[in-house]
């Protein structure tokens, strides 16, 4: 692979991680989207805790969410909102994801959702990321992907 | 690699403030400023940490409801 073919490359600004549960689709969808469960699961001990989730689940249909306590990325409380791009139970869920912070980028958030024999694997996948990012820092210099790239490989 | 294009690559990494270089006589000494790209780094490990936490948070939600 050359600098070219990996500067122009969307898939090295993204973030992609799965798991698999024990649970059909369906409900993991209902999870995904009713503000009320989010509230009961989007939060991690100790570290962040979604405290107000709103959401008009339909293509166009915004949605917010408040985080507070160390949330990632960041120290602080923080507000959390978008617009639903698609919405396709159980199977797909794509969202843009807008940070309040004025200097952060919105970027996309798409959540796959794969049923086999009653075990689901969850795909969840954080796009637009570095570009943006670099649009803003670096005048949009393409180039610097290749050292992120080499950057992130190394401390995997 | 040719000089003009070894040049070019340091012309560039310059600009994006992640090599400083210095005049030594006629040659240039150039060292690597790691900062942008630990920014770069944190923001990324963020979202990572975030994103690893927030899925093993919907599995334990959805498997306990059961």
């Amino acid at each position: 692979m050359n600098i070219a073919d990996i500067a122009a490359d969307p898939v090295n600004d993204v973030i992609v991680q799965e798991i698999t549960i024990k649970a059909p689709a369906e409900r993991i969808f209902r999870a995904l989207t009713s503000p009320d469960e989010l509230l009961q699961w989007w939060a991690s001990q100790g570290k962040f805790r979604a405290t107000h989730v709103e959401s008009d689940l339909q293509p166009g249909g915004k949605w917010m969410m408040r985080v507070e306590g160390s949330c990632a990325p960041g120290t602080s409380c923080t507000v959390v909102s978008g617009r639903y791009l698609e919405v396709a139970p159980p199977h797909l869920l794509i969202f843009t994801w807008l940070r309040e912070e004025e200097d952060d980028p919105e970027t996309t958030v798409r959540w796959d959702l794969h049923e086999v024999d009653g075990c689901t694997t969850v795909r969840v996948t954080h796009s637009g990321l570095t570009t943006e990012k670099m649009r803003t820092r670096n005048g949009g210099w393409p180039l610097i992907q290749v050292l992120l790239q080499a950057y992130v490989e190394q401390h995997a | 690699m040719s000089r003009p294009a070894i040049s070019k690559h340091v012309r560039l990494l310059h600009s994006a403030g992640l090599v400083v270089t210095k005049k030594q006589g006629t040659a240039s000494v150039c060292s690597l400023n790691a900062k942008p790209l630990r920014l770069i780094g944190d923001w990324l490990q963020d979202y990572e940490t975030f994103w690893n936490e927030s899925l093993h948070g919907l599995k334990k939600f959805v498997e306990e409801d059961r």
